[in-house]
């Protein structure tokens, strides 16, 4: 599936606060690790979605914590980066620097 | 933000009624993410959506609801891509979607086969209810949505005679003032007449009668009718020295010619006369009232004679390029006012309307009658819709632990909807297909009550429409029925299934709602019952009474001499003396006579009188009697027992004075001392006396009538009539007195064509056709009202119980007899059934009234009746109401309350 070799620039923000939080991370976390790291305000069905997609591929896997209070009792679901979902984040990662070593573009910096 | 939202006033709400720490999400928002969002995904993303605004709430509420509303619009598509992709994932999943439908089919079969009871009785009801609404539409359809015997109907307008005085809107238009029309109307491109024909067709084996149009030579062009074979008349071929030319219709053309080609060219010998067959007109003419008409000839007009006062003509006209039905509509009453003026003698109180053909063709009260019709059985289609969806809310409480274990094992409730669903709707098919076969039956059965007689039952076919109409009912009808129980079924909480019974009936309102649902049925079953029950017993009393002799082994046939070949009275008189010979030489026939009028069939002819010495009151009309002639011999062939004077004889001819034979009542009547042989009497305005020379027993001329007729006889060799019936008794079946018959006429005259031969007591049977049809019709909707009554009381004490269930086994297990349980739910049902019965002992006092003027022999609150039916719809409804009693017994209560 050519589509599914590299990752999109959200997929690889929200893999990488799932595994910046290191077995904490569930929607509200996410949400907080990549407002207060990039200051972009995601959307909570985006990253769901992103999520959901990403699972399927294999790239990280999810269970069911327990419901709180301040939850309304709903359930929190917990994922976890899984070893393909890291391989696939270093590719593109190596991918893109090797794009980018030794360009210079004129509007650099200030994204 | 969502449309649905005022952010101002929300928060001073919630500010005032909570303290803003416990301030929820906004409610709106929240819900509309739940119906957004796959079930799989709304724990955990409202979760977080939930915990996020708590969190942010504790320092400004305000900008948590922001946020909150921020994330739930831009959740949106996510939300809704999720479905998308939960749907794909069911198509590429092993259980293809074409796989789950065969496996949802299947298991509704084995459902509703493991249930036989709830299948048999919902289909009945259903196939019952699409029956009678198939049947009916299939009325309405073919006379509503009539396909006219004319092209662009919509610029054809008929020009009908009116007399308000007489009260008749939709009469007939004489010749004159058609020939005048048609010189002087602007409106129409052309105007054409039409009447019916009658003629003895022989030269083809057998003389036979056929019936037809005449009608001039322009109507197929006027109509835009083509032919089907040949041509249709051309211009000019009905000017009274044109060559004779005919025109077959189509229906007579398949039967009688095989729907040979070559039949054009050939002649035809109508009344002795050669015409020759140009053509098969087109089969959309066999419409209505036309639908038996076999031959169709060119009529020629005059202005003259009976052209000038004779009202026969049905008159049609196509208007003008640029002409409205209204504008012609005026020209034609402009006209009818100068006609009035002309011929004032024949065209005093009438004048002509135009009108559009449809409107005009088409009845508007049968119309509305046939839509009532409609509108109440589609309100049972309705009422069997709630008995059905009741049924099926006690099974789905039945089978609420089924579904809560397939929805705990992960069965999506949308599945499980569209199982409940395909259950309704093959219960509802099962029921259409069933429908229509009814349906049809229907149709045939009524048509063959009614002898023939009724032209809408021979129009209404099973088409295209009708099978379109009964797909759509059986469509809609499980939507109707089977989504609520199915959503209700379906959306049990899992847990709250499998740990208590669910105690939700829909309310107090739904309760009742359903009590008022059945108690109307039982109140419109019994109401119809009521009726069904009068007229069947009026019409029971009226065929069982005695008419005055015995019509069961009698044979009649009716012969017409036509004017061509008998034109003197001397002629008629020996055929029919001859034929009474010929026939009375058969073996088996005996007491041969004749009769211009069949007692109890046709009414013989009204005629004011003038009796010799009787003082006519000055404030009464003029003494009217009905005259029948007959031959010699008509007393002893219907069995009338001569009781003073004599009968006909030989010496009663042409030459002899004339003379009568009157029944008893009229001797009674007239002559009530003295006696009435010898005396005389005349008819108004003539100058011959008629002596009376016998008196016979009473006959009755109609079964609906309760005296005895004012009958008075003259011998036909006095008054010889070209129509009459041969009458004579049989010793053997019909079937084989006929043939002879035949012959023995065709002895006198091989051209002369012999009418229906059939039994006095069958003759009888086709005058009130008709009304046994429309009998049989309320019959059926009574027995069915009934049904559909003791369904909606099972159905609705069936939910009840299963409702009840959990109560019910306490009560036994605490060690209630089980006739105390019992009679605590059939009570339930009783009083149901008691407000019912009450309303509807009303309703039908109310309704028989409206028929007291109708029924003969029976009182219209025939108190036998407004017991009796009362008795045996309680009957019925009780034994429904027991079925639900019992199976609540019957349970065992460590069953039932172990589903507590």
């Amino acid at each position: 599936m050519p589509r599914g070799e590299y990752l999109g620039e959200f997929e690889q923000m929200v893999m990488l606060a799932v595994a910046r939080l290191r077995g904490a991370a569930y929607g509200m976390s996410i949400l907080d690790e990549i407002r207060e790291r990039t200051g972009a305000d995601v959307a909570v069905g985006s990253v769901y979605a992103a999520l959901d997609r990403l699972e399927r591929r294999g790239y990280v896997t999810s269970e069911v914590g327990d419901p709180t209070p301040e939850r309304g009792g709903r359930a929190k679901r917990f994922f976890t980066l899984e070893p393909a979902g890291a391989f696939a984040l270093t590719r593109a990662r190596s991918a893109l620097d090797a794009l980018w070593d030794g360009l210079e573009l004129p509007t650099d910096g200030t994204a | 933000m969502t449309p649905s939202e005022h952010p101002g006033r929300d928060a001073s709400q919630e500010q005032r009624d909570d303290p803003p720490r416990w301030a929820g999400p906004p409610r709106w928002s929240e819900r509309l993410l739940t119906a957004a969002l796959p079930w799989q995904y709304r724990d955990e993303q409202l979760g977080d959506l939930s915990e996020g605004f708590r969190r942010r709430a504790r320092s400004d509420e305000r900008a948590a609801r922001r946020w909150y509303r921020s994330q739930v619009v831009r959740s949106l598509p996510s939300a809704i891509r999720l479905r998308f992709q939960l749907s794909r994932d069911a198509e590429s999943s092993p259980g293809s979607s074409m796989d789950s439908i065969l496996q949802d089919v299947r298991f509704a079969f084995r459902s509703l086969v493991k249930s036989p009871g709830f299948a048999v009785v919902a289909t009945t009801t259903l196939a019952l209810a699409i029956g009678v609404n198939t049947a009916i539409f299939s009325i309405v359809n073919s006379i509503v949505f009539a396909d006219l015997p004319m092209d662009d109907s919509e610029e054809v307008a008929l020009v009908r005679g009116v007399n308000a005085e007489l009260g008749i809107e939709q009469g007939s238009v004489t010749a004159a003032d058609f020939l005048d029309l048609r010189e002087r109307a602007r409106s129409f491109t052309a105007l054409a007449a039409l009447t019916e024909g009658r003629w003895v067709l022989t030269g083809r084996g057998s003389p036979e009668r056929v019936q037809g149009l005449r009608m001039t030579a322009n109507t197929p062009s006027t109509w835009q009718l083509p032919a089907a074979a040949g041509r249709a008349f051309v211009e000019g071929e009905d000017d009274p020295g044109a060559p004779r030319v005919a025109m077959l219709t189509h229906g007579y053309w398949e039967d009688r010619f095989g729907g040979r080609a070559d039949v054009v060219g050939e002649t035809l010998v109508l009344d002795g006369l050669e015409h020759t067959v140009v053509g098969v007109a087109h089969p959309r003419l066999e419409f209505a009232s036309f639908i038996d008409a076999e031959v169709i000839v060119p009529l020629a007009l005059e202005r003259t004679g009976a052209g000038r006062t004779d009202r026969n003509l049905f008159v049609s006209g196509r208007l003008a390029p640029g002409v409205t039905h209204e504008m012609a509509g005026e020209e034609v009453q402009r006209i009818s006012r100068d006609l009035v003026n002309e011929r004032p003698e024949v065209n005093r109180g009438w004048s002509l309307s135009s009108g559009p053909v449809r409107e005009t063709m088409i009845n508007d009260d049968g119309k509305t009658i046939l839509l009532l019709l409609q509108l109440t059985v589609g309100m049972v289609i309705l009422i069997a819709c709630a008995n059905i969806a009741n049924m099926l809310l006690a099974r789905a409480t039945a089978r609420g632990r089924e579904f809560a274990v397939r929805a705990a094992l992960g069965a999506a409730r949308r599945r499980m909807i569209r199982q409940l669903l395909t259950e309704s709707l093959i219960v509802s098919i099962l029921s259409a297909a069933a429908g229509l076969a009814i349906a049809a039956g229907l149709n045939r059965l009524l048509f063959a009550i009614s002898a023939g007689r009724e032209v809408v039952f021979a129009m209404a076919k099973l088409d295209g429409r009708v099978l379109g109409f009964t797909l759509l009912v059986s469509l809609v009808a499980p939507l109707l029925f089977g989504l609520v129980p199915a959503l209700r079924a379906s959306g049990v909480g899992a847990s709250a299934a499998l740990r208590e019974r669910g105690s939700d009936d829909g309310g107090r309102s739904g309760r009742r709602m359903r009590a008022v649902l059945v108690s109307t049925q039982v109140a419109l079953a019994l109401s119809l019952m009521v009726v069904a029950s009068i007229l069947t017993q009026a019409v029971w009393y009226m065929s069982s009474r005695p008419l005055g002799f015995d019509p069961a082994d009698l044979v009649t046939v009716r012969l017409d001499l036509p004017v061509n070949t008998y034109e003197e009275p001397d002629d008629v008189r020996s055929f029919f003396e001859q034929a009474i010979e010929e026939v009375a030489t058969i073996p088996a026939m005996h007491s041969v006579s004749i009769v211009d009028a069949l007692p109890g069939v046709d009414f013989a002819s009204l005629r004011s009188v003038e009796i010799e010495g009787y003082e006519q009151p000055a404030d009464r009309a003029a003494p009217s009697v009905r005259v029948s002639v007959v031959g010699r011999g008509y007393f002893d062939a219907l069995g009338l027992e001569v009781q003073r004077g004599r009968s006909f004889s030989s010496v009663d001819g042409p030459e002899s004075g004339p003379v009568a034979v009157v029944s008893r009542r009229v001797a009674d009547r007239y002559w009530p001392d003295e006696g009435a042989v010898g005396r005389r009497f005349r008819t108004a305005g003539e100058e011959r006396w008629v002596e009376v020379v016998g008196v016979v027993s009473d006959v009755r001329s109609s079964t609906e009538v309760e005296e005895s007729a004012l009958a008075v006889y003259v011998p036909h060799a006095q008054e010889p009539g070209r129509g009459m019936y041969v009458v004579g008794r049989t010793t053997a079946e019909l079937s084989r007195a006929a043939p002879g018959l035949r012959e023995a006429v065709w002895a006198v005259d091989p051209d002369q064509p012999v009418g229906t031969i059939r039994t006095m007591e069958r003759a009888q049977y086709e005058r009130y056709a008709p009304n046994y049809a429309l009998l049989s019709l309320f019959v059926i909707f009574a027995v069915f009202a009934l049904v559909m009554a003791s369904v909606g009381i099972y159905g609705v004490m069936s939910y009840t119980v299963s409702q009840r269930r959990g109560e019910i086994g306490l009560r036994m297990a605490l060690g209630a007899e089980v006739a105390t349980v019992r009679w605590m739910v059939v009570s339930q049902g009783i009083r149901l059934l008691a407000v019912g019965i009450a309303v509807g002992l009303g309703a039908a006092f109310l309704l028989t009234r409206l028929l007291a003027s109708l029924v003969v022999g029976v009182s219209p609150t025939d108190p036998a009746t407004f017991v009796g039916v009362p008795v045996v719809l309680a009957t019925v409804a009780l034994l429904a109401n027991m079925l639900p009693a019992r199976r609540a017994t019957r349970t065992d209560p460590a069953t039932s309350l172990r589903a507590e």
